[in-house]
């Protein structure tokens, strides 16, 4: 079971990423296709889910509407690490809650090790 | 999202502060990438290895950014004036593959296989280098990025191709392996500034202004881009026309 399912589109951001969060201790599985994440979700839930909000084909949001319509994935936890401000977010943000949105990074004021942190706030790391 | 908020907001904006604001969005992303490298540097606490992958990586996001600036630069000089440059006879092919040689290391980052591919001997066009060389330049790299945000393949190909096409033009542009990518990006991009009637939620990130501008380019000095394919892959080309005189040469 992979413990982190991240949901990245640009592949060197997302290798930088993997890399952090492995050698903090955790499984990391990475998709550029929310699709494909849905899938891979199918085969075993993971333990927090980590998505950036503007994905080739599919937004972000659109992908966590469907993840939460599905009752087996409601409680899933969610971060949220993205490009978008808060004020590009504006007319979406409030439904974070009920998308069970644990945090929202603002990737230009985020490091690699903020992120962690949060995911290791959520999660046990695998070697723990 | 945020295409359909960018497509909203440039009903306001002219098609330079549209893509100004594409633009920005795109330079934000070799920055990211930077960001990312250095911390990935500072967690590894600067040892040799990851140095030494961190600073290549580092490097192309900056070129890449860089590029994309020139490309700006260029298309505001040419929108002022074309009659200022500096046109010559050049090899569509020669600059195809001076553009894969630069872009080799690029790509492989995107885990991509560049080809080049000239179908017969085409005559020399009479041209401005520097533009041709950045169109192809931009918008191979805006592929490069959105073919790999798109679905996820262990490897994935981009070809950069030419030929003669109907009449005295040659059809040059570049390919992905990736179905139907091509022409949703154009769609998407042309709709930041508002020329598109159908604005697609399919633009891969980072790659509107690199298509964009690449287009504003390719229309500026030829034809706009248009979806077309070579080879049985599918991208995005535009068309130059062969002029009287270098058809002897």
């Amino acid at each position: 079971m992979s413990q982190v399912l991240l949901i990245e589109s640009d592949r060197l951001i997302a290798n930088n990423l993997i890399e952090v969060l492995q050698k903090a201790g955790f499984e990391v599985n990475w998709q550029v296709d929310p699709q494909a994440a849905l899938d891979i979700a199918d085969s075993g839930p993971p333990g927090v889910i980590v998505i950036d909000l503007v994905l080739a084909g599919r937004g972000g949001i659109e992908f966590l509407y469907e993840f939460r319509s599905y009752p087996d994935w409601r409680d899933i936890p969610v971060v949220v690490f993205s490009s978008l401000s808060v004020e590009e977010l504006k007319e979406v943000i409030w439904g974070f809650e009920h998308l069970n949105v644990i945090e929202y990074h603002y990737k230009p004021n985020t490091t690699l090790a903020d992120l962690a942190r949060t995911i290791s706030r959520i999660l046990q790391p695998a070697s723990a | 999202m945020r295409k359909k908020t960018v497509a909203a907001d440039s009903a306001k904006m002219s098609p330079m502060q549209a893509l100004l604001a594409a633009l920005s969005d795109d330079l934000a992303l070799p920055l990211l990438q930077i960001k990312s490298a250095l911390e990935l540097l500072g967690e590894d606490g600067f040892n040799k290895k990851t140095t030494r992958s961190s600073a290549e990586q580092m490097l192309l996001s900056a070129e890449n950014g860089l590029q994309l600036v020139e490309a700006y630069k260029l298309t505001l000089r040419i929108n002022r004036s074309v009659e200022t440059l500096a046109f010559e006879p050049v090899a569509v092919g020669a600059v195809l593959q001076d553009v894969a040689h630069q872009l080799t290391p690029y790509a492989k980052k995107y885990a991509t296989d560049l080809q080049v591919d000239v179908s017969g001997k085409l005559t020399p066009v009479l041209t401005h280098q520097p533009s041709l060389h950045i169109a192809i330049q931009i918008l191979s790299a805006s592929l490069i990025r959105a073919q790999a945000a798109q679905v996820q393949q262990k490897r994935y190909r981009l070809l950069l191709g030419a030929r003669r096409g109907s009449g005295s033009v040659i059809s040059t542009g570049v390919y992905s392996s990736i179905e139907g990518l091509s022409d949703k990006t154009l769609r998407s991009a042309r709709s930041l500034t508002g020329q598109a009637h159908q604005p697609l939620p399919s633009l891969p990130p980072g790659a509107a202004s690199g298509v964009l501008i690449a287009d504003m380019l390719c229309s500026s000095m030829w034809q706009p881009l248009r979806a077309a394919a070579h080879n049985g892959m599918h991208g995005l080309a535009t068309a130059i026309p062969v002029s009287k005189q270098l058809r002897f040469v």
